[in-house]
């Protein structure tokens, strides 16, 4: 397993961890309106493929969405909508952020690459966060209409509100698992250059271009 | 090199970590969704266990002259009341050492003592949290809801984060090496 804990001392470095996040959150915090606004964009992008009802915008540190009941329903144009605070879903971000720059690296530059693509994969999860509300604020239209009509109506918003309640109360869990996904992939490691004698076959002409074989050329020991 | 062979060539060469962490992400999913959203378990076992932790948390303020009650989830006291709701019961950090402990490969004995300590020692912690936020209620009210959101939980995650490393540490590869 790709997972050596021996070289650090875990219990300290975890409360280094939290004291870096605690430092991280009204970084966060400035930078919530763009990721409301990269958010609601990619989710509406996709939620145009699956439902064009629903509108999907930025508005400051929130995402509103808007679903506009269809005409077969007969309440065609009504409209119903529910802001989503966009600090409830990626309150991660920091968390990932402190448990990157806590872990011991090889150079600065993976440390970098490492919390690069933790914050990357960090900001993509608000997407499927931002959508799963839409689906919830889609289905408590229907509740609504359903109740409205006398019609029997399900509870399948109550689904997803515990999934996407879930999802949320669970940003640090993902931060968390997203970490150990950078361990054990290696990207604190730096990426050895291989020596040259290992990379090539010795019996290929030489890449220094002299015709003869490499072992015969600048391969000899 | 394609971007199919890089893909074959990433997955062959990371096979034991994909492997842990598809079986940490299917435990963490399966735990939470029996622990934190099934409605029977939720009713049977976590309610109850609730009202519980809501009758510790008032016997150990009490202890300091809080002068509180514990009425179902909702521990009440003249001068502050808390409702230990979803996400206050310490599903998700017990959910994710469980998942840790499932998911790594190491001898049945070493995940046995794994659960039988680090479970606990979260609900510990998880208690200690609920302390701390009536008295964070109580001292800053103003601020109690970003500390409810954003300290407490997180702080309970990587605090239950270094349990599961310790154990990986000291029991899990060290047995698996034996």
């Amino acid at each position: 397993m790709p997972f050596e804990p021996g070289k650090h001392k875990w219990l300290r470095l975890v409360l280094l961890a939290i004291g870096l996040y605690l430092i991280f959150i009204p970084v966060w915090l400035l930078t919530l309106n763009a990721i409301a606004w990269f958010a609601a964009t990619v989710a509406q992008w996709i939620y145009l493929l699956l439902d064009p009802l629903i509108s999907i915008k930025a508005n400051g540190n929130t995402v509103d969405v808007v679903v506009m009941a269809s005409a077969q329903s007969g309440f065609g144009g009504q409209v119903y909508s529910q802001p989503l605070r966009v600090d409830t879903v990626t309150y991660g971000l920091p968390v990932i952020a402190a448990l990157v720059l806590v872990t011991r690296a090889d150079s600065t530059r993976a440390k970098l690459r490492a919390l690069a693509i933790g914050m990357i994969v960090m900001l993509v999860t608000s997407v499927p966060a931002v959508m799963m509300w839409a689906k919830l604020t889609s289905l408590q239209l229907e509740e609504q209409l359903a109740r409205a009509a006398m019609s029997t109506s399900g509870d399948r918003s109550s689904f997803f509100y515990y999934a996407f309640h879930g999802y949320a109360f669970s940003q640090p869990v993902i931060a968390v698992a997203v970490w150990l996904a950078l361990l054990m992939f290696g990207l604190f490691k730096d990426k050895k250059k291989q020596p040259l004698s290992q990379a090539i076959a010795r019996n290929v002409p030489c890449p220094c271009g002299s015709g003869r074989k490499y072992k015969r050329c600048c391969g000899r020991a | 090199m394609g971007v199919a062979e890089q893909a074959i060539s990433f997955v062959s060469a990371n096979r034991k970590a994909l492997r842990f962490l598809a079986l940490f992400a299917l435990a963490f999913g399966v735990c939470y969704f029996v622990f934190g959203i099934a409605p029977g378990v939720r009713r049977g076992l976590i309610k109850p266990y609730t009202e519980l932790l809501a009758k510790a948390v008032a016997a150990i303020i009490n202890l300091f002259g809080a002068g509180a009650t514990a009425d179902g989830t909702i521990v009440g006291s003249p001068e502050f009341s808390v409702n230990i709701a979803m996400g206050c019961d310490g599903v998700e950090a017990s959910s994710l050492f469980l998942a840790g402990v499932l998911a790594f490969p190491t001898t049945r004995r070493a995940k046995l003592l794994g659960l039988a300590i680090g479970v606990p020692l979260i609900q510990v912690i998880n208690l200690a949290r609920l302390v701390g936020l009536y008295y964070a209620g109580l001292i800053v009210p103003s601020a109690i809801e970003g500390i409810h959101v954003y300290v407490a939980q997180t702080v309970v995650i990587l605090l239950s984060t270094a349990i599961l490393i310790v154990w990986l540490e000291r029991f899990a590869i060290r047995a698996g090496k034996t």
